[in-house]
């Protein structure tokens, strides 16, 4: 098949825009395999575990375990959000005095939310 | 000076005439390159023109004058321009001005629109990011160093190959920098009204080429075609898009489909050479006027100082 194929070896960005779209055509989470079935293309499998695993990297895709292998999904965007919080956080060169601030300016209705949460996590 | 000066006028009406049959005729890289610089030169020398023939009038005015050390009488005598034609050229040159002014102050503000929306959907700089929407999209994002976004409903409406299409075309807008073509006519045709067809005509010409970068990427034209018409049925079926703008689609869309399911296109070297003719006489024609022009201060000077 590659050597039909004229662009003789396709950039990892093509690459890991059709492996995105192709997990955002899906309707559930993916394993390698399942991707590969979904790329129209003659890739190998590590080319496909390869481009998974550096979009999980980045945080673009989530996996989680089923049997033996890995199922990917795209990064929700709310977990994206978070993501980009706590790396702005880590990012900071007073991390306590950040959070005070963050919480300084909570929108008075996040308040008990984030209250409720925190006890959830101190009872686990 | 007596044609020269109105020659400018006469190209830039003969380019926008013919812009859209120009871009169905070449090749798309070639007709939005061609078109472009056309579109550019011929503006230039329009306003050019319109400003000699502005300053003509203007120079007569005796306050501007007494500051050029010209003679009224000199000028007005020698001057082949009627007095009409150089009053119409103030006005238009004035709302050329301001045209250009307000196409501006647009284009930064879309941009920088287009740089907080980039911001807010993330991604990495001309790469895909997928929204969660409601409605079929696609479309390629020039701000920053670029995104391609599809939305989900359309990802799921497409198979592999489809999607593969989408990407390259999309991503085809980013690599050869369309918008930038596109930009330069825009405000091209906000100077020179007579070039407003240019704008669709390049429109168009960045279309077909972005197909024909991914007919040649995935190697396989009727696949591109099968996906352009099936995305864009999808994309104007959803309730964003105004019935207008699908009818005025529609037309471009199947020309596209049909360029596409025939061979790859040809190269028309004379079509070229006549439009680098055309944007020749454009600037020879106004390097003629200013020439002329030029001549005619000096032997109103030279009077006026000998008169006094």
């Amino acid at each position: 098949v590659s050597e039909a194929s004229p662009s003789p070896r396709r950039q990892p960005g093509r690459l890991e825009d059709e492996v995105v779209a192709a997990l955002a055509a899906a309707d559930g989470p993916l394993t390698t395999g399942e991707v590969l079935d979904q790329l129209d293309s003659g890739l190998a499998y590590t080319t496909v575990m390869t481009t998974l695993t550096r979009l999980y990297d980045k945080g673009i895709v989530t996996r989680e375990r089923t049997g033996r292998a890995y199922a990917y999904k795209l990064t929700s965007p709310e977990s994206r959000v978070a993501r980009s919080m706590h790396g702005a956080l880590e990012d900071s060169p007073d991390r306590d005095l950040a959070l005070a601030r963050f919480v300084d300016e909570l929108e008075p209705a996040d308040i008990p939310l984030l209250r409720r949460l925190l006890d959830q996590l101190q009872k686990r | 000076m007596h044609i020269a000066v109105y020659l400018p006028l006469l190209t830039a009406a003969v380019l926008g005439l013919t812009a859209r049959w120009l871009a169905w005729q070449l090749p798309p890289a070639t007709a939005t390159k061609l078109i472009t610089a056309g579109a550019v030169v011929t503006s230039l020398a329009f306003t050019f023109s319109l400003g000699v023939l502005a300053f003509l009038l203007v120079a007569r005015i005796p306050t501007a004058a007494h500051l050029g050390s010209w003679s009224v009488p000199v000028l007005e005598g020698e001057n082949p321009v009627p007095p009409l034609a150089s009053a119409a050229a103030v006005v238009v040159v004035a709302g050329a001005l301001l045209s250009y002014a307000v196409t501006m102050w647009r284009q930064v503000r879309a941009a920088l629109n287009a740089r907080a929306y980039c911001a807010r959907i993330g991604g990495e700089p001309g790469r895909l990011v997928v929204l969660d929407a409601e409605h079929p999209d696609a479309y390629a994002l020039s701000a920053g160093r670029g995104r391609i976004v599809i939305t989900r409903p359309l990802l799921r409406m497409l198979d592999a190959g489809e999607r593969r299409a989408l990407l390259a075309h999309e991503r085809a807008h980013l690599t050869a920098h369309h918008h930038r073509y596109r930009l330069a006519v825009v405000l091209a045709a906000s100077v020179c009204p007579l070039l407003r067809p240019a704008r669709e005509a390049v429109t168009y010409s960045t279309e077909r080429w972005a197909d024909e970068v991914a007919a040649a990427e995935i190697d396989d034209r009727a696949l591109v075609a099968a996906t352009l018409a099936r995305t864009s049925l999808l994309v104007d079926a959803g309730p964003r898009r105004a019935p207008v703008h699908a009818l005025r689609a529609a037309g471009p869309v199947v020309r596209r489909v049909e360029a596409l399911l025939r061979s790859g296109p040809r190269q028309r070297p004379l079509l070229v050479v006549a439009v680098l003719a055309l944007m020749l006489v454009s600037i020879s024609a106004s390097l003629d006027a200013q020439h002329d022009t030029e001549g005619l201060l000096e032997h109103a000077n030279v009077t006026s100082a000998s008169g006094h």
